[in-house]
């Protein structure tokens, strides 16, 4: 892995204040995709930036990459602007759809890819194989792209991310097209890399992965950051519980009589109640010969996400 | 096929002639059929040169394939002066064939030919290179469409504004004057006709190798431009 110019505590990624205004030809109309968004990424952390559709992720992703220029604000990562040469040897980066030259076997465009990233022969020799075998397609390797299904092409394209071991990954949607196994392939190897220590800001609307693999979570709305919190602080702020009630019994339900439960009545499968109810309601539902199944937080990512970007898609 | 056609169906009247002792006409049918060859050919290239130079980059954003080449530690330069290598390797391919078809056929029919088809032939690479080269250069500036437009007409600007630089009024006559020496060198003849001429018009090679190297400097210019401008500009994505 190549040394840190930043000095190691020094954020990966820091967003400042940043906007992109689209301008058509002419000028005649602008649409402004993303409004001041600020951010900052520790060294080893797990980002999640989530939204709807035409929220302004992708469009961040690209100013991150240098693609863009910010119309307002700045984009530096490891310490220099984005884009410069010095930082892209650093990244790795997936697009939502994996594109790339479909007449290529995905032996030759993991060759490709990692020359362009100036991999040595050795290395490569080394790489390809083992990222084609991490990803589930060593029995595909000398295949031709254009052969390959909307999925493993999604997989080539993590793996041609992870070829030269970034210390930095920039996922657009990595689960786009895959299967349930392909997901638990990709939040395995997110894991993975984060374990490795690297940095990973990962765009992606399948929230459960969010919630397994990322340490803070960044919700974009119409262009702006609605919600900017760590996993750990969300999960600790939660105030509401559900108990999943499988087996009711009289002596339960006139256990439950006088405790105040969210939903008012202790006659559906679900008990509702606060944090400091919960293990009151427990103990009255087990003495009382309930059949309790799981006992889960009910403010969850999705919760979060439907009230701080909810019905806004434009997608 | 188009050249295969007129070479084949002519064949036949062609070996009468010979057999009944008309040899100059022979010779002479022989010749044009040559330089049809060659125009046909260089046509050919000339506007396969001025689409494939134009859609080079825009084929890539179209295909998205643009984004996880220019996230790699990849100057943009680099990129645009590999997308016309590629297209000018094709491009000498397909003008090689040509002119190896040319020369065979004169060396079978025992055309007799000058040393200026050497030069014809360097440039007909010129040409290519010169056409393939400033479209793809206008094209990071201007619709694909629109940038073939005009690298197709930027070599006949120097005919287009010849009289507008003799014009008595300085508003007409000064810009006329700066496009006719902003504009690429025109061949002072057409090297394909004067190589089977016995008698040479315009013997002047050192003008003709001066064209040449000034239409590669011309190009060279163009395209050192266009990657400063590719990368300060943002990359179009869509």
């Amino acid at each position: 892995m190549t040394a840190l110019a930043a000095a190691p505590e020094a954020p990966v990624i820091e967003v400042d204040h940043l906007a992109k205004i689209f301008r058509s030809r002419f000028r005649r109309r602008s649409v402004q995709a993303v409004r001041d968004v600020s951010l900052s990424v520790g060294r080893g952390t797990v980002m999640a930036f989530v939204g709807p559709n035409g929220a302004g992720k992708t469009t961040t992703i690209y100013a991150l990459l240098g693609l863009l220029r910010p119309s307002v604000g700045s984009v530096r990562i490891f310490g220099a602007p984005a884009g410069d040469v010095t930082v892209r040897r650093r990244l790795g980066f997936q697009s939502e759809i994996f594109y790339t030259y479909g007449f290529k076997t995905a032996t030759q465009v993991l060759r490709f890819y990692g020359r362009l990233s100036q991999m040595s022969d050795e290395r490569l020799a080394a790489a390809v194989p083992r990222q084609l075998e991490r990803l589930g397609l060593s029995a595909a390797a000398d295949r031709k792209v254009n052969g390959f299904s909307k999925g493993m092409v999604q997989r080539l394209g993590l793996a041609q991310a992870l070829l030269h071991e970034p210390e930095l990954l920039i996922l657009d949607e990595p689960t786009t097209g895959l299967d349930p196994e392909g997901r638990k392939l990709v939040a395995d190897i997110i894991l993975e890399e984060k374990a490795r220590g690297t940095t990973v800001f990962l765009s992606s609307h399948i929230l459960a992965d969010v919630e397994r693999t990322c340490d803070h979570v960044v919700i974009l709305n119409q262009g702006r950051i609605a919600l900017s919190d760590s996993m750990a602080s969300l999960r600790s702020a939660s105030d509401e519980w559900e108990i999943e009630v499988l087996a009711w019994t009289p002596a339960a339900r006139d256990a439950l009589a006088g405790v105040e439960t969210a939903d008012g009545a202790a006659t559906g499968s679900i008990v509702r109640c606060r944090a400091a109810d919960k293990r009151d309601v427990l103990l009255r539902l087990l003495h009382a010969d309930a059949e309790v199944g799981a006992v889960r937080r009910v403010r969850s990512l999705e919760d979060l996400y439907m009230r701080y970007a909810g019905g806004s898609s434009s997608g | 096929m188009l050249i295969l056609i007129m070479v084949v169906s002519s064949q036949g009247v062609l070996e009468e002639a010979s057999q009944a002792g008309e040899s100059v006409i022979v010779l002479q049918s022989h010749t044009q059929m040559i330089q049809t060859v060659f125009t046909i050919w260089n046509v050919a290239a000339l506007f396969l040169a001025l689409y494939l130079g134009a859609v080079a980059m825009r084929s890539e954003v179209t295909a998205k394939t643009l984004p996880p080449i220019l996230s790699r530690p990849v100057e943009r330069s680099t990129y645009l002066a590999g997308r016309w290598i590629g297209t000018l390797s094709f491009l000498w391919g397909f003008e090689l064939v040509g002119l190896l078809l040319g020369l065979v056929m004169a060396r079978v029919w025992a055309v007799p030919t000058t040393p200026v088809l050497w030069i014809a032939c360097a440039g007909a690479f010129v040409a290519v290179t010169f056409a393939s080269g400033l479209s793809l250069a206008l094209s990071v500036a201007v619709h694909p469409a629109l940038a073939g437009v005009l690298a197709y007409i930027v070599p006949f600007l120097p005919l287009m504004v010849d009289d507008a630089t003799r014009h008595p009024r300085a508003i007409v006559r000064l810009p006329a004057t700066a496009v006719y020496y902003l504009s690429p060198a025109r061949m002072p003849a057409d090297l394909f006709t004067e190589s089977f001429d016995k008698q040479l018009r315009h013997p002047a090679y050192w003008l003709y190798g001066h064209v040449l190297l000034e239409n590669t400097g011309y190009v060279i210019l163009v395209f050192v431009i266009a990657c400063i401008v590719f990368k300060r500009r943002e990359v179009q994505l869509r």
